[in-house]
């Protein structure tokens, strides 16, 4: 439970004079479902960014468990070392069917992108889709283009995208914003279903009674730096996290 | 096997139009050219130029519509890659004339030249030609692209610098000391491959050839398309952070099918040049790459067959219209191009909304305006 | 620049004889021989009469304005001949006598003004202005006069020029007429006059001061003496040196110019790039409407104001912005609002636009070049360093631009509607939610890029050929600008404009223009290297 995946230190990041996260450190266990919460501009997209490689920081560094150093990798290298990625808008291949989706997601590590380009899927990883199917609740709808989905499949295509690629730290910047209740629950439990020994998982919300029913620890930034940390119950008893978000 | 070649993907509201009824059809078209070439029982030789023409524009489309439809990339310099092609064949066209007759080009003349430039040894050989036709577009394309696509130019920014960059080529091959005939370009080609230019057999034959060369192009663009290469393009098209972010690098994805489309432009040019006996700097005009496009997204972005049946149904409206009526083509074309543009986002023979529920789309998107211009 | 403009001054010059000549003077035997020679064939007697009449003009001995009217006349075929008849002038008004300048019958028998070849040609051209000097001194028509010596100074009539130097009253004028003389001087024997006029000379540096030394300097050769060979080498390092100067000053003035109006062009692009995200093909279309406009306006006074003709140019200036806004505003809503969100179609879009409107202007005004009065107060300019002539059209043009930026920031940065747009660049969709409407946003701002557009137009019509298809020298370096300068900055935009204008100025010269297109590309290819965003880019969010 408290073997280390990620961990964070001294990070900075700073657009012109301001500074977006400042002197942020954090480390994420494997097995745990974090949650990281803060008033809107805290910084915790910018946080997704820089540990998936969108953003360079000033300072800092991040590494992976098992892959070091990750600020010095691209996109596609951070990807395939086992670092998924969720956006805060659905991002999916609009013209391409759902099972083509999950196939593209279907992203052999060990091979060069030339080797990926011309190959055909094995039995084994067509099994995989249809299982993935199966947990986001998808198999009818394998077939269908991905871009005449509703909000909330589409939200669920891309979880189980990165699920096919069986990520060691998954981030999910704000999966049920937009959502139904009944979708909020559904995601949830798939959420739940998502934690495994060899995942670390970090929740962006803001829906707190989301948060509450997944996350074993809350992060809470304000203003690009730490404020607390702790389970819900502390947190939310927290006088400084009451005065961010509803104070001033 | 050949059915999932050729099919299309998923369930749109209209199918895109398959493309293998029309790569046989104009392998058959072809193969009878070549014939009607043979026993001289045919059509006109102007008739059958015409089509060769058309058929080596066809295939130009199909270049753009591989990196634009499919990738999401538009060039608004495709018309380099197929002057290249064209110059080239001229180079060649141009040294077997010498060598034969012994009488210089106009532009050795004209600069007073007493041979031809070093970089023109060997092109009296064809399939040297071919190769450098195919190496020298396919490096250029790949500087460009690399350059480009690594500083993540993309979308209007790509679209037109490629254009400054045609442009730029366009003003370099103006000026006479370059070698490739100025302003007034290359002409007065004597024979290609042994065969006399001009003569109807020859016509037929290099008409057949862009018939076969169009259908192989077709082919194999379908081929790609239809791979699990095409569905990265294609994802690459829709989202291509998402892309990134599972894992691919699609700096390389994009080079390739980007180099892929110079060459086939390339050959569309080197087979065009010799049907028309000329070829000058406007092939390098924006007008001219512009114009590609704009066959590609009046045929159908994203359908080959839809590219390909756009650039034959403009190239033969302009052949007809600027010999009846010159000064309307301008105001049909335009007009055409804001007709589809705005009314069909697909094209004439994309998949997706047909014309019909496109204007019930905006009508409805009009009332929905209304009336919020009514609450607000 | 120094308009020799011959009708008034005929008819100042023949005012001025009728007045003073009375009929007594009309017959001499000077003004007989003068026009008998003036009538023969052969070029030899011609020019010695024009020679001759001078020196006796000068001296007093014949009546400047009579010297000045049958020279006059003679270049302009006005001077008619027949065999055995009395030379005849033939002016706008009528025939007159050539001999008396009073007003005479219709020639009977056939007469015809002898053929004047170039050497004639030149010979009248120049007795012609330098008579102007003495028939009317310290008038325009004296003025534009001595602007016509000036090309040739050499040529002149030693003295005519110094005639005329006593009799003028105006400063610079005797300046002026003292530089020619020294022209003159320099052919003297005198050693010290010699010196003299070097010095003189090279206080009046240009390209033609400098051909006359270097021709002295060869002339002379090693027969020259030390102190004169000296002051010949200093006066041409001299000369040199301020020929140098202006000539930079020529190259980076007319890069401002040509900036100016790349920078308008620009300007509109930059801000609905930023905005919408949509490049306007058509923008050079919207130029060449501009200069239509401003043609419109120029032709719509020249019928029903003449005399507000001259300030076509301020007013054309709401018009032309106002008329590129409107055609901007109805391409706006009828054709780019549908594409939102569809950037690349919107290119195609443009580009149809700009086919459509280059062919209608063709069909409705022709494909030649439109004729642009120059008003007074654009034509001409000062010499400043040598060769370097500051002309007002290009000042203008200059001016305007800086203008138009102070005008772009004080709207973007002060009035409500720059806050929209600075808002709506940012972020559309937040923008949308404080109540901001994008969509009119959109339409407001393509209208004001068009109209900028329009106002290069304008701007560029004094200098630059107008025609349809103008519009597509500018395209290219105007998308170059946009690339380079980065959206949403205005100062990006002014930095890239100039940097652009400038090397197509200093490198076209050098290299030729297809070098500087390269320049350019390979420095966009450089700055999107670094800067992907272009080198000023306010960085935002996507
Ligand atoms: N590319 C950027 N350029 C300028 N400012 C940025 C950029 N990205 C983020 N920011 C700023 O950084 C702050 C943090 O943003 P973000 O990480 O998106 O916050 P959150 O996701 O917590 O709401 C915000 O104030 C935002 O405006
Ligand atoms: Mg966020």
């Amino acid at each position: 439970m408290n073997s280390l995946a990620l961990s964070i230190d001294g990070l900075t990041v700073s657009f012109g004079a301001f500074k977006a996260i400042d002197n942020l450190s954090l480390t994420l266990d494997y097995g745990e479902i974090r949650a990281i919460i803060g008033p809107n501009g805290a910084g915790k997209t910018t946080l997704l960014d820089v540990i998936t490689g969108k953003s360079s920081p000033r300072t800092g560094r991040v590494t992976l468990s098992g892959a070091g150093d990750l600020l010095a990798k691209s996109e596609p290298e951070i990807a395939l070392s086992g670092v998924g990625r969720k956006f805060q808008k659905p991002s999916i291949f609009e013209a391409l069917t759902v099972r083509e989706n999950l196939r593209l997601a279907t992203r052999a590590r060990e091979r060069s992108i030339f080797g990926e380009m011309v190959r055909h899927l094995e039995e084994r990883e067509e099994e995989k889709i249809d299982s993935v199917l199966d947990t986001i609740d998808m198999v009818d709808a394998d077939r269908r283009r991905a871009g005449e989905l509703s909000h909330g499949q589409k939200q669920w295509l891309e979880i189980g995208m990165l699920l096919i690629q069986e990520p060691k730290v998954l981030l999910l910047d704000e999966p049920v914003a937009g959502m139904s209740d009944d979708e909020t629950e559904r995601t949830a439990a798939l959420v739940k279903a998502l934690r495994g020994p060899e995942r670390a998982l970090v929740v962006v919300e803001h829906d707190m009674s989301f948060v509450e029913e997944i996350a074993d620890l809350v992060t809470v930034l304000h203003e690009g730096r730490l404020l607390v940390q702790g389970d819900m119950a502390t947190v939310k008893s927290d006088p400084r996290v009451i005065e961010v978000y509803l104070g001033r | 096997m050949f059915d999932q070649l050729f099919s299309p993907p998923g369930s749109a509201t209209r199918p895109a139009p398959p493309v293998a009824p029309l790569a046989l059809l104009l392998a058959f078209l072809g193969l009878a050219s070549i014939l009607s070439g043979w026993t001289g029982i045919g059509p006109s030789p102007y008739f059958l130029n015409l089509i060769g023409q058309v058929a080596a524009f066809g295939m130009l489309a199909i270049s753009l519509d591989l990196i634009w439809g499919y990738a999401g990339v538009l060039s608004l310099g495709h018309g380099l890659y197929f002057a290249i092609g064209g110059y080239l064949i001229a180079m060649h066209m141009v040294k077997v004339s010498y060598l034969l007759t012994s009488t210089p080009p106009d532009f050795m003349l004209f600069m007073g030249w007493d041979e031809l430039p070093g970089y023109y040894a060997g092109l009296e050989w064809f399939p040297y030609t071919l190769l450098l036709i195919i190496t020298i577009s396919a490096l250029v394309a790949f500087i460009f692209g690399f350059i480009s696509f690594r500083s993540r130019v993309s979308g209007v920014y790509f679209a037109i610098i490629s254009q400054a960059l045609v442009y730029v080529a366009m003003l370099l091959f103006f000026r006479n000391d370059t070698g490739f005939g100025g302003n007034n370009g290359m002409t007065g080609f004597t024979e290609i491959l042994g065969q006399p230019l001009g003569e109807r057999a020859t016509i037929a034959g290099l008409t057949g050839a862009s018939l076969l060369a169009a259908a192989m192009a077709l082919a194999v663009a379908s081929r790609v398309v239809r791979s699990r290469y095409g569905h990265m393009l294609m994802a690459i098209r829709d989202d291509e952070p998402r892309l990134r972010f599972l894992g691919y690098e699609t700096l390389w994805l994009k080079l390739g099918v980007w180099t892929l489309s110079a060459v086939i432009a390339a050959i569309a040019g080197m087979l065009y040049v010799p049907q028309v006996g000329i070829v000058n700097p406007r092939v390098l005009s924006p007008e001219l790459s512009i114009e590609i496009a704009v066959w590609v997204a009046i045929g159908g972005r994203g359908t080959l067959v839809g590219a390909f049946l756009g650039a034959v149904l403009i190239t033969t409206a302009k052949f007809i219209l600027t010999a009846i009526a010159p000064d309307l083509w301008p105001f049909i074309l335009s007009l055409l191009v804001l007709v589809v543009v705005v009314a069909l986002p697909n094209g004439l023979f994309g998949s997706g909304e047909t014309l019909r529920t496109r204007i019930s789309q905006l009508a409805t998107r009009r009332a929905a305006r209304q009336a919020e211009g009514a609450r607000t | 620049m120094h308009r020799f403009h011959r009708a008034p001054l005929v008819f100042l010059a023949v005012c001025l004889a009728l007045c003073t000549a009375g009929a007594a003077t009309a017959e001499t035997p000077l003004r007989r021989a003068t026009l008998e020679q003036l009538c023969e064939k052969s070029v030899g007697p011609r020019v010695e009469a024009v020679d001759r009449l001078l020196t006796a003009t000068a001296a007093g001995e014949e009546d400047a304005s009579w010297t000045f009217a049958i020279l006059d006349a003679a270049r302009s075929k006005g001077l008619h001949c027949g065999k055995d008849a009395v030379p005849l002038l033939k002016l706008e008004d009528g025939w007159r006598d050539a001999a008396s300048l009073a007003p005479a019958e219709p020639p009977e028998q056939k007469m015809k003004p002898p053929f004047v070849n170039l050497k004639v040609r030149a010979s009248l051209d120049m007795g012609a202005a330098l008579s102007a000097l003495l028939a009317a001194p310290g008038s325009a028509a004296a003025e534009s006069g001595l602007g016509e010596i000036e090309k040739r100074p050499d040529r002149a009539n030693s003295a005519v020029i110094a005639a005329a130097t006593a009799l003028s009253e105006n400063a610079p004028f005797v300046d002026r007429l003292g530089s020619i003389q020294a022209s003159l001087d320099l052919a003297s024997e005198v050693p010290e006059d010699r010196i003299a006029a070097i010095d003189r000379i090279a206080e009046n540096p240009s390209e033609r001061n400098r051909t006359a030394l270097l021709n002295l300097q060869a002339e002379l050769g090693g027969k020259a003496d030390p102190v004169t060979r000296d002051a010949l080498d200093n006066a041409i390092a001299e000369i040199d040196g301020w020929i140098a100067l202006g000539a930079v000053a020529s190259t980076v003035y007319s890069g401002l110019s040509y900036a100016s109006i790349l920078f308008m062009a620009s300007l509109g692009l930059a801000v609905i790039f930023g905005l919408m995200g949509v490049i306007n093909l058509a923008q050079g279309e919207f130029i060449m409407i501009g200069a239509y406009a401003t043609y419109a306006v120029q032709e719509a006074l020249r019928a029903i104001a003449p005399g507000l003709l001259d300030w076509y140019l301020l007013i054309a200036i709401p018009i032309a912005f106002l008329i590129t806004a409107g055609v901007g505003c109805a391409v706006e809503a009828s054709v780019i609002r549908h594409l939102y969100r569809r950037p690349l179609m919107t290119l195609l879009a443009t580009w149809a636009i700009s086919l459509f409107l280059i062919n209608s202007v063709q069909a409705i005004f022709g494909t030649q070049n439109l004729e642009f009065a120059t008003p007074a107060f654009l034509g001409g300019g000062e010499r400043l360093i040598a060769d370097f002539i500051v002309t007002w059209n290009r000042l203008f043009a200059i001016l305007f631009a800086a203008l138009v930026f102070v005008a772009a920031l004080l709207v973007l940065n002060r009035t409500q509607l720059g806050m929209y747009i600075r808002a709506v660049t940012e972020n559309r969709d937040m923008a949308g939610c404080i109540g901001v409407s994008p969509r009119r946003v959109d339409l407001i701002s393509f209208g004001i890029g068009s109209g900028l557009a329009g106002l290069a137009g304008l701007a560029l019509s004094p200098i630059y050929n107008v025609n349809p298809t103008m519009g597509t020298n500018f395209i290219v370096d105007a998308f170059m600008i946009v690339v380079l300068g980065g959206v949403g900055n205005l100062y990006g935009t002014l930095i890239a404009a100039l940097g652009v204008g400038m090397i197509n100025v200093v490198i076209e010269p050098l290299y030729g223009a297809v070098a500087a297109k390269v320049i350019v590309l390979l420095l966009i290819i450089a700055v999107i290297q670094l800067r992907p965003e272009g080198l000023f880019a306010v960085k935002g969010r996507r």
